[in-house]
């Protein structure tokens, strides 16, 4: 058989065991290198489809040629229908094949193709392929079409949901997955409009996992930005929550600290540690600013007066901060037997006085 | 009743005052310090009270079925196997968790466990611990003066002391299951040790497990060896290719498995 | 005791010198894959041995109507590509052989209000594109055309604490796109806005013992991040703070000595992708059996002072 037509033959395989399962949730290439037998390489069982390895480089083969021939030529006429199953088995195989991902967007313009349906296929490819950027950039731009009012869809925030939810897997199969975690933080932001509920949700989902992926520093990035977008919002945080935003941050500085003394010698809980020092050096700043230029003052007499002296209050609070930090450190991690940790340690406290310093200039 | 997992109830309404969360009940209060967590097992039933943006209180009933949702594990497996006067290795019991692999991999993934714990049990020495990683895995070693040996495979970030000291607990419980005379006849399931499914999954999160084990354990760190492969283990005219090529253990299956991962390293692959 | 860190070791068999000619043969014999491998070859000073009009009927066929380059023929047009096209283009001094005019629109078309860049019609933003589009205007001497102003806004709303950039605001401070937003940055003069010493911090600390260099915390090191770190590293005049003698060692201990190429770590498989940034870096690191690379541009120093084009580095 040429391999011409034995494509086309697995292509129509595939396209009917997607017909039978419409609920196919996991699929994987099986490490078989040689045709065996006469039976088909495609194997189905309880909703997880494997593709035995000779089979998919002949596959994607024959879909991605078929594909370009008619994209250049257009030549021989397809159907919606035939564009979306060449590309499905496209990019299952390299799903970061873009032009195959603009196809379905322009199915989607043209109503051939529904957004449910190839966000779900996006949402089984990134079980294979759990980084694949194009393939986030792909549900960027179909999340995207839900922040256009014009077109915002009834189930608009539920996808929103599912999205945040395939993030987390994606992040649970590759660690430090740079892309999941960037469009998680783009759904917050876009789809979701950065609201408290989904701040605070997402603040208490991710605690756990954190503690369970110490090294994975984008994990903890990802909580930075939630701290970062609360604070912008304290004060309705105060106000529908009764939080108050200093309290949140001094409870993550204790979880780090225990993490650090459970997990020693992980560079991504100090760099945390950064952040939160950080955030509490700006936090006693912005507090002390709005006092500062208080309405009431500007008349003052001793209107200097107070400034310099609220300053310096400011400048002690940072430094007993800082003073406080370099002894909890230098107590209970740079006693520690472990050279590496010991060193992350050091660096800790270089970074914190270094931070400091460049506050007072 | 539904099965939930905890991400999905917080985002459907706009308030709760009790949450699901990974097998523990998360109580949202409106206080200084909001958070108060209660301890819940699987199987365990709760109420869930939302409250709705209109004002109004809904109550679910949820079953907590952690299987569904905590997928992300620290820890992998567990054995408890003997090692002959003539150096052999025989298993005894053991458990395994493989939720987090992928669903055609997972009895690949449990032979390579079983096949890992026996050769580097085989080249440690008695009264010896060691620690080996593997690309994201670890896989700690205890061969006690009586030559019962353990091994723990969990991820890389698990932390030795938390391991090590697993280890001493469960050979030491497994000591009282049976006569030692035993130990160099039995099979898997001979000895019955049905508690080592509870420390695989109570040791799941090493941080509460070591509170626990900190105060008991005089465990000296210092006596650890480390390795940074299976490789550096092995004897200098050992090959692993060889050994796995070698082994009844390994299904074609798994050896294929093994041959395909290797060849495909390189982070820009595309196939 | 210690903590494993994650590193590799460096095998002693490792080779200590650069093999350069094997690395000619190997990219020579890529020939199959028509994308980016020009500017090594032109490192090597061997770009001779590429057919030049073969390539450039090559890009002048990736062009669509409205003139974006696609990574190859049928494919839809990119950002990243057309910048890929038009550094290729300048490498033959040969920009005027497409439709220079219609590029400039397409990049133009591209930008928000906010100043960021699309990085096709679909509309997926990210810092990348920001530097895209600058330097492939700059390259074609149209930076005027688009509003440089919001741009640099743009790419200073992406800066985190530490110093770093993400892809965009938010996002975790991350090598690829800290040498991105930098060297966009560099290109229109506006390095001032930078915390240099904050970043240079956060980038030396990429160094792991091996010498080799990661692109984000507790990540194994790669010879392609050695490149952005380093590069982001000499433009705000920070190379002198981390190890060269070990970086040098790492990068050609990537080396394969059989089939030329560098791999991303010691003994994995090798790929044009790494042996570019190989090359590149091992040119940043002072080896003088490669020309100078232009840390910006990631092309021969030569070609760059030759279009005229004038950085101001830290």
């Amino acid at each position: 058989m040429s391999s011409d037509s034995r494509g086309c033959r697995l292509l129509s395989d595939l396209n009917s065991v997607f017909r039978k399962d419409p609920e196919i949730d996991e699929y994987d290439f099986l490490p078989v290198l040689e045709p065996k037998h006469n039976r088909s390489p495609l194997i189905l069982q309880d909703h997880k489809l494997g593709l035995e390895m000779w089979s998919v480089k002949i596959l994607h083969h024959y879909a991605y040629n078929t594909l370009m021939t008619w994209r250049i030529k257009e030549a021989k006429f397809l159907g919606p229908l035939d564009l979306i199953c060449l590309t499905r088995a496209i990019v299952l195989v390299n799903p970061d094949c873009s032009t195959a991902w603009n196809i379905r967007k322009e199915l989607i313009e043209s109503g051939d193709l529904s957004v449910a349906d190839d966000l779900k296929l996006g949402a089984l490819v990134l079980g294979k392929h759990p980084k694949s950027p194009e393939t986030f950039s792909h549900r960027n731009v179909q999340n995207g079409y839900n922040i256009d009012p014009s077109s915002k869809q009834p189930d608009f925030q539920e996808h929103a949901f599912k999205e945040l939810r395939n993030c987390q897997k994606a992040s649970d199969k590759y660690p430090s997955n740079y892309n999941a975690w960037s469009h998680r933080i783009w759904v917050v932001q876009h789809c979701l409009n950065c609201s408290l509920q989904v701040l605070f949700g997402e603040l208490h989902t991710t605690e756990n996992w954190v503690s369970k992926h110490i090294s994975d520093h984008s994990g903890f990035h990802y909580r930075q930005f939630l701290l970062t977008s609360l604070q912008k919002q304290s004060i309705d945080l105060k106000e529908q929550f009764s939080v108050c935003y200093r309290n949140l941050i001094q409870k993550e500085l204790a979880t780090t600290i225990a993490l650090i003394k459970c997990y020693e010698g992980h560079e991504a809980l100090w760099y945390h540690r950064r952040y939160i020092f950080q955030n509490l050096c700006q936090s006693y700043s912005a507090g002390t600013l709005v006092e500062l230029f208080h309405p009431q003052h500007e008349y003052e007499d001793d209107f200097a007066l107070n400034i310099s002296q609220k300053k310096t209050k400011l400048e002690n609070e940072r430094q007993v901060l800082l003073l406080k930090e370099i002894d909890t450190v230098t107590k209970s991690d740079l006693t520690s037997k472990d050279k590496f940790h010991k060193s992350l340690a050091q660096k800790y406290i270089d970074w914190i006085q270094k931070f400091s310093r460049s506050l007072e200039s | 009743m539904d099965f939930i997992a905890h991400k999905e109830v917080f985002f459907y309404f706009w308030s709760l005052r009790l949450k699901a969360f990974g097998g523990q009940l998360l109580c949202l209060f409106n206080s200084l310090f909001p958070f108060t967590i209660l301890n819940l097992s699987p199987g365990d039933q709760f109420e869930l009270i939302i409250d709705t943006v209109k004002g109004l209180s809904n109550k679910h009933k949820y079953s907590v079925d952690t299987n569904k949702y905590l997928r992300t594990m620290k820890l992998y497996c567990i054995e408890v196997l003997f090692k002959d006067s003539n150096g052999k290795v025989r298993l005894l019991a053991a458990t395994h968790d493989l939720q987090s692999f992928g669903y055609f991999q997972r009895s690949s993934v449990k032979e390579f466990m079983d096949f890992t714990s026996k050769i580097i049990v085989e080249r440690t020495a008695i009264c010896s611990r060691s620690s080996v990683k593997e690309q994201e895995y670890i896989c700690h070693v205890y061969v006690r003066s009586d030559s019962l040996a353990g091994v723990v495979i969990g991820d890389h970030e698990y932390p030795n002391r938390v391991a090590h000291t697993l280890l001493n607990k469960v050979l030491d419980e497994f000591t009282n299951k049976g006569p030692k005379a035993q130990w160099s006849i039995s099979n898997p399931g001979d000895i019955p040790f049905k508690e080592l499914d509870e420390y695989l999954s109570k040791y799941q999160d090493p941080k509460s497990a070591d509170a626990m084990t900190k105060i008991q354990s005089e465990l000296d760190e210092t006596k650890i060896i480390l390795h940074n492969t299976i490789e550096a283990v092995l004897d200098r005219h050992e090959k692993l290719d060889n050994l796995i090529e070698k082994s009844d253990g390994l299904s074609m299956q798994s050896k294929a498995f093994y041959k395909t991962a290797k060849k495909t390293n390189s982070c820009c692959v595309i196939l | 005791m210690g903590t494993p860190v994650k590193d590799v070791v460096i095998p002693d068999s490792a080779l200590r010198s650069l093999i350069l000619q094997k690395h000619c043969d190997y990219i020579a014999s890529y020939g199959t894959k028509k994308d980016d491998y020009e500017y090594f070859m032109d490192m090597m000073g061997q770009l001779d041995r590429m057919n030049k009009d073969e390539v450039i009927q090559f890009i002048q066929q990736c062009q669509h109507e409205c003139g974006g380059i696609g990574a190859s023929v049928g494919h839809d047009p990119h950002l990243l590509y057309t910048l890929s096209a038009v550094q290729i283009l300048t490498l033959y001094d040969a920009t005027d052989t497409i439709n220079v005019d219609k590029v400039v629109d397409y990049v133009k078309n591209l930008q928000q209000d906010d100043g960021s860049f699309y990085g096709d019609k679909w509309g997926e933003v990210d810092t990348r594109f920001s530097f895209c589009a600058v330097a492939c205007l700059a390259l074609l001497k149209r930076l005027d055309a688009i509003d440089i102003e919001h741009a640099v806004e743009f790419v200073l709303t992406c800066m985190n604490f530490d110093g770093g950039f993400g892809c965009r605001p938010g996002s975790e401070s991350h090598s690829g796109q800290i040498y991105c937003c930098v060297g966009m940055l560099a290109i229109v003069g506006q390095l001032h806005h930078i915390n240099a010493d904050l970043l240079g911090w956060w980038l030396c600390e990429r160094q792991l013992p091996s010498g080799g260099l990661n692109g984000r915390p507790e990540k194994l090191p790669d010879v392609c991040y050695s490149w952005w770190v380093l590069a982001s590293l000499k433009i705000i005049g920070k190379i002198h703070w981390i190890d060269k003698a070990k970086l040098t060692k790492f990068i050609l201990a990537c080396q394969d000595d059989e089939t030329g190429g560098f791999a991303d770590r010691p003994g994995d498989m090798v790929d044009p992708f790494h042996t570019l940034f190989g090359i590149a870096g091992l040119s940043l690191l002072g080896e003088d059996k490669i020309k100078p690379v232009n840390p910006v541009f990631c092309m021969p120093e030569e070609v760059i002072r030759g279009n005229g084009i004038q950085l101001e580095l830290l």
